[in-house]
């Protein structure tokens, strides 16, 4: 009979990027979320019964592949639901790979995250096309993961984030782009009132913006009505 | 009329043997509305930019069902809704759905 090999998550990710999770705090705590949200996949094993006592967790070796490629999605953006909707619906994948591609065109870093180019082009190219996350590896395209880079803030740093901290070299518009791709449509519709750009595509997505800022402020009171 | 869609969806179900997808649709969409209440109280106004229109249809269909139980069952009364959807999300075996669905809903309410 094959045994199956077992990983903690410190172990797991050691073998993936060979990076010791004790000296992250932040990417630890990501992870657990973005467990706890059921981005990654990982083995949980029933309580053995004792109050309170939870169940032993691992990963096995076939969900090394996902746990290694939503930590690099989640490079790119701060929010576990917006981690999970693109590792978990392709649908979707297919949108948010297009924005930031448009988004990132042409560059090489954004603040203290650089890029490999020509793995940055086949990482948004495989997480569009590929039917799942769980079969083989995305091509990383950091020089170094944004998790570990110290910025130092507090913040955990992804490249969505990246691009509202004010030193960055970035116009209003990717700006504005940047925070609504990070779903914070509350600075998006800010930076948009800002805009007095001409350019015909900078009014059409500042237009956008601003509907899309009215539609969630609608949802949003209809949940408040139906959860409450 | 959307609300009138998840009514006829929610009574249709609870024929004795439901569809496979009929299943589906359930745990799927109680996975979809414990998602959303989950981010709706993390954050405002995130919601709408992460749910889709078919999510929405299927987290107000398990919502339909939920409340429905609730009052429908004697064994799900002092129950709220969050909870059934959430162990339905959590705890429905997708291999059980051949099975009847009506059991397995009233099952959702017992331990």
């Amino acid at each position: 009979m094959d045994s199956i090999i077992s990983y903690s998550r410190s172990q797991a990710v050691e073998k993936l990027f060979e990076i010791k999770l004790t000296k992250h705090p932040k990417l630890k705590d990501k992870i657990a979320t973005l467990e706890d949200n059921k981005s990654i996949k990982l083995v949980i094993e029933k309580p053995t019964g004792a109050y309170g006592s939870r169940g032993k967790r691992y990963y096995s070796d076939s969900q090394l592949n996902r746990l290694y490629n939503v930590i690099l999605i989640s490079g790119f953006y701060s929010k576990p639901a917006i981690i999970k909707d693109v590792a978990n619906n392709s649908e979707r994948r297919h949108e948010h790979v297009d924005d930031l591609r448009k988004l990132l065109a042409g560059r090489d870093r954004v603040g203290d995250i650089l890029f490999n180019v020509e793995k940055l082009d086949n990482f948004l190219t495989s997480l569009k096309h590929w039917p799942s996350i769980d079969d083989a590896r995305l091509p990383n395209p950091f020089k170094n993961l944004p998790h570990v880079i110290d910025n130092g803030s507090k913040k955990f740093p992804c490249v969505l984030e990246a691009y509202s901290q004010l030193d960055i070299e970035s116009t209003k518009t990717e700006r504005m782009l940047a925070a609504y791709l990070d779903c914070n449509i509350e600075l998006a519709y800010q930076l948009s009132n800002d805009l007095n750009s001409q350019d015909d595509s900078a009014i059409k997505l500042k237009k956008w913006i601003e509907n899309e800022y009215h539609e969630a402020q609608r949802f949003d009171e209809l949940l408040e009505d139906i959860f409450n | 009329m959307k609300q009138f869609l998840v009514l006829l969806i929610l009574f249709s179900s609870f024929s004795v043997y439901a569809k496979n997808s009929e299943t589906e649709n359930l745990v799927k969409g109680c996975n979809e509305l414990v998602g959303i209440y989950e981010n709706h109280k993390e954050k405002r106004l995130v919601s709408s930019l992460i749910v889709s229109s078919s999510d929405s249809l299927l987290a107000g269909y398990c919502m339909g069902v939920t409340k429905s139980l609730t009052t429908l069952y004697s064994s799900c009364r002092g129950r709220n809704w969050y909870q059934l959807a959430e162990r339905i999300a959590n705890e429905w075996e997708i291999e059980e759905k051949n099975a009847s669905f009506d059991r397995y809903l009233r099952r959702m309410c017992n331990g």
